[in-house]
């Protein structure tokens, strides 16, 4: 039996506010409350609230044959716990029906494998606690910030005890081998799931493209791609916010979802899998040597989205500086901002790669320009620097 | 040809633009005869005959035309202040207009092309006399120049009869496009954007010392109202408060200069903000400072930008203009928004990682960017559209 895997990443990252030179010292806060909470409703409303109740009405549909996979950030969980606690909810009930199953990843859904690795560890032990105390599962399979893999963090992965790890099928670490087998980390007991970025960008990418070939996408027509896909397994990997959000509702995009699941399971040899449940039954085929950072973003699958031009490059320095100060001051609200801070589309918010990938970048982009993004986000750390120094005087006199 | 000035003799963008744009045009095979006021001077190019209307046949005096009635063009040296305008203005206008309707009338063309309010009328006078298509091009309209407030109706008048009796019309952007079919209800169909260009060549880093080692924030332009300079004064106050190390020079002149002086001494920063006057050779300028601001009010296009950025100099300009529709490695503001434009200002002296950034794409940015064949190419393609 052919597996189909698929898999959604759910986030939304804490927006910083309008923060000015002006603001450094102030003690205004970094995240604007009243824009997060807007931002944050309208996805629910536009995508989670929807998405959720589909997929659970299609789980009872088809007895439970229909199978998902989901990573939830640690950001987003603590924002739909103060807004939106019901989307909790849906989400814990279709991990409760057993059809639905939790990835790990880091909790603030950062480039902290960059930072060192014991704030690496950190992060997603704290997001494997979220996980457990919010939805009681204990998740098995690890799903690094934007499918950033490589060898150095397969080591780490294995070594906290996970299965598996779920990265992008990209010829550059395949060569001529297909993704749609299952493979094994190099020299780790690390079991890799690798996306299939054709299919998975078809809808994720194409579904309403006009001047596509293909358009329109429907769903008897995707579900004989995938019954006529070669391999063991196919993984359909995609930001989960494509469903009414990236595509509006218009485009016809739950219409698609709504009949996928039906028309998939028509072919005899295709069957939804959970993740574990699928490194379970499959061997792996290989060893995959990545030497080289990799990751799901543009056209170039590497951290250039993140950090490749100067503006990105210091700010990033700038925040990886302070892990020692941060962590020696003990104060949990400072620690927390820092890390808030960490989260990658901050950087992604940086990027000048304007053309053809730049146009994405615009889309999911609250700022005008890449320079707003980033003088915003050094106001912020300029000012996080300035209580951490205060922080660290008040400590002196009381100690 | 019509316009009311070109180099040597300018006071703003206009002859800077003139002379890039006619030479261009001319090596695509075009004939160009340019009718512009008496300068007094003889102006010699070997790629355009420039007839300059004498008004001596009829005044006695030479012309002194410039659109801006606000500004006391060559004040300082020219001009007694005694001499203001008014009915006298309007007079002038006419009269060059009459002398260029005699001068045209006689030259054989296929398209007459008119730049700004001032030649409107001889245009419309030569479309019916010569019985060939009027193209005008507009740099700015009367709303751009009194930033909104109290714009003339007179003036107003004759920029829409121009356009009206236009058969194309070129603006330098999309921004002024708006203005002329909002404001002056123009069918949209018959104007066509064509963005100004830069000479790259004569706009270039130069290597020279600063004299102190403050940071320095530049204004280039006329000192108008429609530049939106009090904003930058007033950012300046701001910026001073966080950082004391910074200068903020201004070059040009302009009937604001009074009242700019008058606030910056008002609020306590006059030992940080010179006034340098009007320059002819701006590089200079562009080559010592660290942020150039562009915060005009409403800014058809905004060429200095473009040559502050060839000068490798970070960019921050408003969102009224329309060079901010062409440039993407900048840093943008409204006009009023003071505490942004310091916030930026800061910013870019504060994060050298950001200056480098929006320098170097900068950089990339305008050697991509359009010279002035491309803009000749453009306006013949307007010209064709419209020859019978």
């Amino acid at each position: 039996m052919k597996k189909i895997c698929l898999y959604f990443q759910v986030h939304q990252p804490m927006r910083i506010g309008n923060y000015s030179f002006f603001d450094i010292g102030s003690g205004k806060s970094y995240f604007d409350e009243d824009k997060n909470k807007a931002y944050l409703e309208r996805v629910v409303r536009k995508c989670y609230e929807p998405t959720n109740n589909l997929i659970l009405e299609l789980i009872n549909k088809t007895d439970g044959l229909l199978k998902v996979n989901f990573s939830i950030t640690g950001t987003l969980i603590e924002q739909l716990e103060f807004y939106s606690p019901r989307t909790i909810e849906s989400f814990a009930a279709l991990v409760e029906s057993g059809c639905a199953e939790l990835f790990s990843e880091t909790y603030y859904h950062s480039l902290s494998f960059l930072i060192s690795e014991r704030e690496f560890r950190e992060q997603v032990k704290l997001h494997r606690k979220k996980i457990k105390s919010v939805f009681g599962v204990k998740p098995k399979i690890f799903r690094n910030t934007e499918a950033v893999y490589n060898n150095d963090i397969a080591k780490i992965v294995a070594k906290l005890g996970f299965k598996g790890a779920i990265t992008e099928g990209s010829e550059r670490i395949l060569g001529w081998r297909s993704p749609n087998y299952l493979y094994k980390a190099k020299g780790e007991n690390l079991m890799l799931l690798l996306r299939n970025y054709r299919l998975s960008d078809d809808v994720a990418f194409r579904f309403s493209e006009r001047n596509w070939v293909e358009y329109p996408l429907t769903a008897d027509k995707y579900a004989s791609w995938i019954a006529a896909t070669q391999g063991d397994c196919v993984n359909i990997f995609m930001d989960y916010e494509t469903f009414g959000e990236h595509q509006w509702p218009e485009t016809g995009i739950f219409e698609f979802l709504r009949y996928l699941p039906l028309e998939i399971l028509k072919y005899k040899d295709c069957e939804f899998s959970c993740a574990s449940s699928l490194i379970k039954k499959l061997e792996p085929k290989d060893e995959i040597d990545v030497p080289h950072f990799l990751s799901w973003a543009d056209i170039d699958r590497d951290l250039s989205a993140w950090i490749e031009n100067k503006i990105q490059l210091h700010a990033f320095n700038e925040i990886r500086a302070l892990e020692g100060k941060i962590k020696r001051n003990k104060d949990p609200k400072l620690l927390h901002n820092w890390r808030l801070l960490q989260t990658s589309d901050h950087f992604y918010y940086m990027c000048t790669k304007w053309f053809a990938d730049g146009d994405v970048h615009k889309y999911f982009n609250p700022y005008e320009t890449p320079y707003d993004a980033y003088i915003n986000y050094l106001n912020a750390i300029s000012d996080l620097k300035m209580r951490l120094g205060a922080s660290a005087e008040q400590q002196a006199h009381t100690h | 040809m019509l316009g009311w000035e070109f180099p040597p003799f300018k006071s703003g963008g206009l002859g800077t633009y003139l002379l890039g744009f006619t030479k261009a045009l001319s090596s695509l095979n075009t004939k160009i005869t340019f009718i512009m006021p008496y300068t007094g001077k003889s102006i010699k190019y070997d790629f355009i005959d420039i007839i300059q209307a004498n008004g001596v046949e009829f005044f006695g005096v030479s012309s002194k035309l410039t659109p801006y009635i606000t500004l006391p063009v060559e004040s300082k040296y020219k001009r007694s202040i005694d001499v203001i305008y008014g009915w006298h203005f309007f007079d002038e206008v006419r009269y060059y207009n009459n002398r260029a309707i005699e001068i045209g009338s006689k030259i054989d063309c296929d398209i007459i092309h008119c730049h700004d309010w001032m030649t409107y009328s001889a245009g419309i006078a030569l479309k019916r006399v010569l019985k060939k298509p009027l193209v005008v091009t507009i740099h700015s309209t009367e709303y751009d120049r009194t930033g909104n407030l109290f714009p003339n109706t007179e003036i107003m008048h004759i920029e829409r009869l121009g356009l009206l009796e236009a058969d194309a019309i070129i603006t330098v952007s999309e921004y002024e496009k708006r203005q002329l079919v909002d404001r002056y209800g123009i069918n949209p169909n018959k104007i066509t954007v064509i963005y100004n260009a830069i000479d790259l060549d004569k706009y270039k880093r130069m290597n020279i010392e600063k004299m102190f080692n403050d940071k320095i924030v530049l204004y280039v332009g006329r000192l108008t109202i429609q530049k939106g300079v009090e904003f930058f004064i007033d950012a300046a106050k701001k910026v001073l408060e966080k950082n004391k190390n910074v200068r903020f020079v201004i070059v040009g002149t302009g009937d604001q200069m009074p009242y700019l002086m008058q606030k910056s001494v008002d609020l306590e920063i006059a030992d940080r903000i010179h006034f340098v006057g009007f320059e002819s050779d701006v590089s200079k300028y562009y080559s010592i400072a660290d942020v150039f601001v562009m915060p005009s009010v409403s800014e058809p296009f905004g060429l200095t930008a473009l040559e502050a950025l060839a000068c490798e100099v970070p960019v921050i300009i408003s969102k009224q203009s329309g060079v901010s529709e062409v440039i993407r490695n900048c840093l943008k503001i409204d006009f009023w928004d003071v505490n942004g434009l310091a916030n930026k200002i800061l910013a870019l002296l504060s994060y050298k990682p950001l200056n480098e950034e929006l320098k170097e794409r900068a950089k990339a940015e305008i050697l991509r960017y359009r010279n002035w064949n491309d803009v000749a190419k453009d306006c013949l393609n307007v010209y064709y559209s419209v020859a019978r």
